[in-house]
């Protein structure tokens, strides 16, 4: 796990990494706040509303959703039930907490290999309405922003089974912390 | 088939699957199984999102993030511990005050559950509160967030259930007020058995709750503002989220000055993954939804709830009791969205007003989120505060009990619900 007191360059480099991942969707949600503020000015205060104002910003919508779940998966903030965790030893938290990911990034690979399938598919063809822009521009970040978010959980698999395996009781405890602090 | 599909999804959410992950893995497993187009479920879960009203939720979050970073919460904690910080178990009482206040900013029961469990849990022990009391109280707070405007709940049962949303925020400040009121007097009776302490001797000299109002003020006229303009119909929700979220940075910016420009990316990244923790579970159960529905399991509900009695209260009381149990083994938003077209039906074939109807609904899968073994909001805090489940259990006993009470209130009687929209709206 990286060191928790910021200075050491591993530590460095992540939290550069972690800016650098959130900065997308970070831009596409104040770009639709602006969307939507300036289409209610435009049709007050001019009467002129921008045309696919909605698409635009439905469109940066779903990308903030699919490309700030990478962010969420790397601070271990989706929404989970812990309910097994408090009844287990620290080992068996390790080993719990590799198995549940494991089956996670099943799933995000299957969804991916669906995804993938979709957006060859028919979709690519249609457009939408008011833009022009091909169907595909939203589908496309489903697999995208799912496959970075599965990548952190390989990297938590890997440091689990290391942990699990070492079986060193203090450095668990440290990576169990680390991972309560992500909870917040 | 469908039962062996929920089952796969409750053992996943039960292990520790991140819940969105756990409902897409056993529609996956459905679409392999019944061999129905699988392309469908990558649609349903961008289609599940597009919607133009569904974009309150972000601007709603990024305007909760903003008021939480930009000094707007501390004054409305400085503001409710001058009202009511004299009264016994005051710090306590100031946690239910402050989640009113700040759920009407949010509208995300997790959210003000998390702000609770981070500031005023460690705050409470040091002064002699249990921590299980503690945690359990901000987790109880969080069922007011999502029934009061502009509670996530009440957008998405809007959209999904083909209600006015408007309505919807005006009808939920009533039983929000009630859940406000219950758990006040739990909060009482508990500290009177427990000899917990006020949080200041006296009540402050009126000048004092006079200057902390003023302190407030701005950010106090938060929910004004969002009622007002509602009501004469300027904006669409979605519209006011987005001037929510300009009307909070104008006011911690330039007002307060409580944060400064760079503060902005730290916020904003704060906001991304709010929002796409809770709007991944809402694709999620969009696609979860479709089958459902391709399963005809809504018209099966609708028959077997209307051939249970000829009376639509009983038929009501057992909707209510399902739905507790559903939510406290299936994530609260997951739920909304999987259930929320198929009930809306069943509340018209009751006769049951929509918008009361609505209410009802949301305040109980809420509940749910807050309940032993499966809750959402209830794990949030707990891993926050570090508190085992078991203790929550036991010291959530009369906050459940207080908002079981308030839910009983708004379902029988439809007046706590419509009399507000009726009033406003006509």
């Amino acid at each position: 796990m990286v060191a928790s007191d910021g200075r050491s360059p591993t530590a460095r480099r992540t939290r550069a990494l972690a800016a650098a991942e959130a900065v997308v969707p970070c831009l596409l949600l104040a770009f639709m706040t602006i969307v939507v503020l300036v289409d209610v000015v435009m049709r007050y205060v001019l009467s002129q509303p921008i045309r696919g104002a909605a698409e635009l910003a439905t469109t940066a919508f779903v990308w903030v959703v699919f490309l700030g779940s990478a962010a969420a998966a790397r601070d271990r903030l989706h929404i989970r039930v812990q309910l097994l965790d408090s009844r287990l030893g620290p080992r068996s938290r390790v080993a719990l907490d590799a198995v549940v990911l494991s089956i996670t990034v099943l799933i995000i690979a299957a969804l991916t290999w669906l995804g993938v399938e979709a957006v060859l598919d028919s979709s690519a063809s249609r457009r939408l309405p008011m833009l022009g822009l091909p169907v595909v521009v939203i589908a496309v970040v489903v697999p995208v922003g799912l496959i970075v978010t599965a990548a952190h959980y390989v990297v938590d698999i890997v440091a689990d089974v290391r942990l699990w395996r070492d079986g060193d009781p203090e450095a668990i405890a440290v990576a169990l912390k680390e991972r309560a602090v992500g909870q917040e | 088939m469908m039962i062996l599909v929920v089952a796969l999804l409750i053992v996943l959410i039960a292990i520790g699957v991140p819940v969105a992950f756990a409902v897409i893995g056993s529609s996956i497993v459905y679409f392999l199984a019944s061999g129905a187009p699988d392309t469908i479920l990558v649609q349903r879960l961008t289609s599940g999102v597009t919607p133009f009203p569904l974009l309150a939720i972000p601007f709603f979050i990024f305007a909760g993030v903003v008021m939480a970073n930009g000094g707007i919460a501390q004054r409305i904690l400085g503001f409710a511990d001058a009202l009511i910080g004299h009264r016994r178990g005051g710090l306590a009482q100031v946690n239910v005050l402050n989640s009113v206040i700040m759920g009407g900013m949010t509208g995300s029961g997790s959210a003000d559950a998390a702000v609770d469990a981070k500031v005023l849990v460690p705050i409470m022990t040091k002064f002699g509160y249990e921590k299980g009391f503690a945690t359990a109280l901000s987790v109880a707070t969080g069922v007011i967030a999502p029934i009061i405007p502009p509670g996530i709940g009440l957008i998405l049962y809007g959209y999904l259930a083909d209600v006015s949303i408007g309505r919807l925020f005006v009808a939920g400040v009533i039983p929000g007020a009630l859940l406000a009121v219950a758990l006040g007097v739990a909060v009482s009776l508990v500290s009177r058995r427990r000899d917990y302490g006020a949080a200041r001797d006296t009540r402050p000299p009126i000048g004092e709750i006079r200057h902390q109002a003023r302190r407030a003020f701005w950010a106090l006229m938060m929910p004004v503002l969002l009622l007002v303009g509602l009501r004469i119909g300027v904006f669409t929700p979605t519209e006011l989220g987005a001037v929510a979220v300009l009307y909070s940075l104008v006011i911690s910016l330039l007002v307060y000055r409580e944060i400064t420009w760079r503060d902005l990316p730290q916020m904003l990244r704060e906001s991304v993954v709010a929002t796409s923790v809770v709007v991944l579970i809402v694709a999620a159960g969009s696609a979860f939804g479709w089958i459902i529905t391709t399963e005809r399991v809504p018209q099966a509900l609708v028959e077997s709830a209307i051939g249970l009695s000829a009376n639509p209260w009983v038929i009501l009381l057992v909707l209510n009791l399902v739905l507790l149990v559903l939510g406290a083994l299936i994530d609260a938003t997951a739920l909304l969205v999987i259930l929320a077209p198929i009930m809306a039906p069943i509340g018209a074939s009751l006769g049951v007003d929509p918008v009361h109807f609505g209410i009802v609904i949301v305040l109980n899968l809420t509940i749910g989120a807050i309940t032993p073994p499966l809750g959402s909001i209830l794990y949030t805090a707990c891993a926050i505060t570090g508190t085992s489940v078991e203790e929550y259990t036991r010291e959530s006993v009369p906050f459940l009990f207080a908002v079981f009470i308030v839910l009983m209130v708004v379902t029988f009687v439809p007046a706590v619900s419509t009399t507000l929209p009726t009033l406003l709206y006509g």
